[in-house]
């Protein structure tokens, strides 16, 4: 035996598990090592939810830190506001050996007074740096029912449902989580809407996640919808502090008797553990740090289903006695309305009647009020909306909009619609009935002649037309609009023009036209970028231009004219030839560059010149003659 | 010389102009005297339908159209005589028919809307697209884009022959506008085209077939006066889709096209 007391077995236990523990550490260690050199900085994040409660209610204020080494979040002393640790969650990523982690801290916070707070920063040492987060406000109303998050969308709940719980019984005493089902009442009419409130009641400090709603037992009740969302308070019964969820609901019986009334809701729990290593004797190490109590020392969890002590409620029937026909079974108290839309209108026009039931109990059986008398009107069926003004579905408004057309102009009001409901305080049928809507119908031939007033020719004309409007019956009956007196435009066949040949065919005229200007468009293209065709283009007009003005000299007898445009022409052409400006085509250049050929055009220019000076006479004949000389040499040219 | 050949010139535009008045007037002429017969018989219709002699007004219009053809305003008395003689599907079919030619006529579209109410089909909303493609029908939407087309290949016909005829400012301005316009009326035809494959039904309560043979088993039944949008045909049947999404094979004669195309003969007046 050891002096110290500690059995060889729990040593050699305790060695195994510190080297488990060690390597365990190392592991840690070298990912977080990994996490350090190669992980981004650590950060702080604050939510708070929600930003406005109750003064009896609480929100949930949630400190992430990540960070290869993150201490503990310090939180700032706010004056009213109590931070109430409520548990912390850590995470681990490792990603292609990266490896970070973060830490949730959560908090539930509580107001001892109604106003306005601000948290101010929070602090945490994160990688040997002080991080802050930014401040928050937090709005604390001085009401009862729930006003923040979630539970603010949510209709209030039910008026007449005890609002504090009752002492504990002796089976809940022993429980730490226990549910209970209250109606409102325990004795209603069959398909009266009673507002049932279910709670669930878990002990501070215990760790709780909900599997399920609330599961209502027993096929006696017809239920309305739970609300999604429990109302979260806080309550001290017998000296026990609890954590309380609370759904509202109603509902209603469907057979007359006396049946138990029950509900069963699955949870899983924590059950705080014990921790399994020992403290240093050497004072608080590193690994004594919360971070790593709370990884290695989860809880354990546990799984339990909460059932309700059943509770007994008594059915009753409606009276048969007195029942109007017209009863669709709503039960509860109604108020009815009705409006009209519009009210002065014609003959054949829809109008758009609303009725309005209002109230509290089963509006699923509310169907539509009917109206008293159906004789000159034509009526379509209803369209319904329901609106809950709280959360079970009992109370709120159901709107009927009918369509209804006046089928005579003698109408004069819409009749009274009625509705009939059994009131459960009263104890007896009801019958709602409306005032009648007062009407303005105008005849349809009055809406005949305001349809003429509008630009359409062939109404005109029609209320012109003596003979079309004096018709005893059927023109504008119904409110169809009057027939058309004249023609019109008269087509051969319905089929679209599109589908002619001849029309198909005919576009290619402009498409002829569009390539035509486009083959155009790109000659002058061409030409603009190659000058030799152009000037070959340039040079052939000026030839024919010239040999145009030969004729007229040649019939004129203007011998110096004709040898002017012989030799604008041989100029035009040796100028394309040579790529020179015709202009500069002399005698000269002629004699030099053609010596041997063309003696035509020599001469050609030889008699200009001598003309020009000498006036030399030629006959008509003769000038013909060196036309054709000229045109044939020109000729010679054009394939050099 | 010159002052002949300028007399010439004129001589010849009279007479050009002479030829188009006598052949525009060879061509309004008979159209002209076809169109009294036609008026007497749309008269004597109207007359009828005012009495209340729907079946005789019946009678007139449809000769009326057997005589001449179609105009808006026949169909629409027509409709509106089938309306009164409660026969829902041909009354439905001329109102669309009628509207097919003049889109915008508020008459028409009333007593359509109203039609459909009364016999308890769901009128189609009136869209802001919908009044814009109803400027025109699509017989005027398409003349508008090919004289738009043709002028703007004119245009540039010219100006590529001759450039110094039309300077590159106003060529630009007034070929953009024309581009622009034959743009929007081919958007429009192309919608309007594509989506006239519609017909109405004009049986009572038709079966909806799953395939287009009769023995075929039934699948839903349609109300006389539903719109349909015609698939295909096969044989003496047609594919249908319902605006309510179902769709099916229904007996050819069940169902009558608003437009007719060649494959569908104009019986159903």
């Amino acid at each position: 035996m050891d002096h110290s007391g500690i059995k060889p077995r729990t040593v050699k236990g305790m060695m195994i598990s510190g080297a488990a523990l060690l390597c365990a550490v190392g592991v840690l260690a070298f990912f977080a090592g990994g996490a350090q050199g190669k992980g981004d900085s650590g950060t702080i994040s604050i939510a708070l939810e929600p930003r406005q409660i109750p003064l009896n209610g609480s929100a949930m204020l949630s400190v992430a830190l990540s960070g290869a080494q993150a201490g503990q979040p310090n939180l700032p002393r706010v004056s009213g506001l109590r931070f109430i640790p409520a548990g912390q969650s850590s995470e681990y990523h490792s990603v292609n050996g990266r490896v970070s982690s973060s830490v949730s801290y959560l908090y539930q916070v509580r107001a001892d007074h109604p106003g306005d707070f601000t948290i101010p920063p929070v602090e945490a040492m994160i990688d040997g740096e002080i991080r802050r987060t930014k401040p928050l406000s937090l709005r604390v109303l001085n009401t009862g029912g729930t006003a923040g998050g979630t539970s603010r969308s949510l209709p209030p709940p039910p008026a007449g449902l005890p609002g504090k719980s009752a002492p504990l019984s002796e089976e809940e005493a022993d429980q730490v989580v226990f549910l209970r089902v209250m109606p409102e009442k325990g004795r209603s009419y069959v398909g009266e809407m009673v507002p049932v409130e279910i709670r669930a009641y878990f002990r501070e400090g215990l760790q709780a996640t909900l599997n399920t709603l609330p599961i209502i037992n027993g096929n006696a009740f017809a239920w309305q919808s739970l609300s999604r969302e429990p109302q979260q308070t806080r309550e001290v019964i017998d000296g026990h502090v609890f954590h309380v969820l609370t759904w509202y609901t109603a509902m209603s019986g469907v057979k007359e008797g006396e049946y138990p009334l029950s509900v069963q809701l699955d949870a899983t729990v924590v059950v705080p553990g014990t921790p399994r290593r020992m403290r240093s004797p050497f004072g608080r190490s590193f690994f004594d740090d919360d971070f790593f109590d709370n990884f290695f020392n989860q809880g354990q969890k546990k799984e339990i289903r909460l059932a309700s002590p059943p509770r007994k409620m008594r059915l009753l029937p409606l009276p048969k006695l007195g029942r109007p026909e017209n009863f669709s079974g709503a039960v509860g108290r109604f108020k009815l309305g009705a409006t009209a839309n519009p009210k002065h209108t014609m003959v054949g026009d829809p109008i758009t009647l609303k009725m309005t039931v209002k109230g509290s109990g089963n509006f699923d059986r509310v169907s539509s009020p009917a109206l008293s008398s159906q004789e000159g009107w034509k009526t379509y069926t209803p369209s319904a909306a329901f609106k809950p003004s709280d959360s079970s579905g009992r109370e709120g408004k159901k709107v009927f909009e009918q369509a209804i057309i006046p089928l005579g102009a003698s109408v004069s009001k819409i009749p009274s619609v009625a509705f009939c409901y059994f009131d459960t305080k009263e104890a007896k049928y009801v019958n709602l009935r409306t005032k009648p809507i007062p009407l303005k119908i105008d005849h349809a031939g009055e809406k005949a002649q305001r349809a003429s007033s509008q630009p359409s020719h062939s109404v005109a004309k029609a209320s012109a037309s003596e003979s079309m409007d004096t018709s005893p019956e059927g023109r504008y009956s119904g409110g169809l609009a009057p027939i058309h007196v004249t023609l019109g435009p008269v087509v051969g066949s319905l089929r679209p023009v599109l589908e002619n040949p001849w029309f198909v065919g005919a576009q290619g005229i402009p498409l002829g036209a569009l390539f035509t200007g486009l083959f155009f468009s790109r000659r002058r293209r061409k030409m603009s970028h190659d000058p030799k065709l152009a000037r070959r283009k340039q040079a052939k007009q000026m030839i024919t231009r010239s040999v145009r003005e030969m004729d007229r000299t040649i019939a004129g007898h203007d011998v110096e004219g004709f040898f002017r445009a012989c030799r604008c022409a041989s100029q035009e052409r040796l100028g394309e030839i040579w790529v020179l400006p015709p202009e500069c085509i002399t005698l000269a250049e002629v004699k030099e560059r053609l010596p041997e050929n063309a003696a035509g055009i020599r001469q050609v220019f030889e008699t200009a010149d001598a003309v020009a000076y000498s006036g030399q006479p030629f006959t008509q004949v003769e000038l013909r003659q060196c036309k054709e000389l000229v045109i044939k040499e020109l000729k010679n040219l054009e394939g050099k | 010389m010159k002052a002949i050949s300028l007399d010439t010139r004129h001589g010849m535009l009279l007479h050009l102009l002479f030829a188009g008045t006598l052949a525009l007037f060879l061509c309004i002429f008979p159209l002209k005297v076809m169109a009294t017969d036609v008026d007497d018989l749309f008269s004597r219709g109207n007359r009828a339908y005012a009495e209340g002699k729907y079946d005789e007004a019946l009678t007139l219009y449809k000769a009326a159209v057997e005589k001449d053809g179609f105009s808006a305003s026949l169909l629409y008395n027509l409709a509106n005589a089938y309306y009164q003689k409660k026969d829902v599907g041909l009354a439905i079919l001329n109102y669309e028919r009628a509207l097919y030619l003049d889109p915008g006529n508020p008459d028409i579209q009333a007593n359509l809307d109203l039609s459909k109410k009364e016999f308890g089909l769901t009128p189609e909303p009136s869209t802001l697209w919908k009044r814009v493609f109803n400027i025109l029908n699509l017989d005027k939407w398409t003349w508008l884009g090919s004289l738009a087309l043709a002028a703007f290949c004119f245009f540039f016909l010219i100006r590529c022959v001759t450039p110094k005829t039309i300077p590159r400012p106003l060529f630009r301005t007034i070929a953009g506008a024309l581009l622009l316009v034959f743009l929007v009326s081919g958007t429009m035809v192309t919608t309007q085209y594509m989506n006239m494959n519609y017909g109405v039904i004009t049986g009572d309560d038709t079966a909806l077939r799953v395939s287009p043979f009769a023995s075929a088993s039934s699948s839903a039944r349609i109300k006389d006066g539903e719109i349909v949008r015609i698939a295909k045909a096969y044989k003496d049947f047609i594919l249908v889709k319902c605006s309510a999404g179902k769709s099916g094979w229904i007996a050819k004669k069940a169902v009558e096209p608003v437009i007719p195309s060649q494959d569908w003969s104009k019986s159903a007046t």
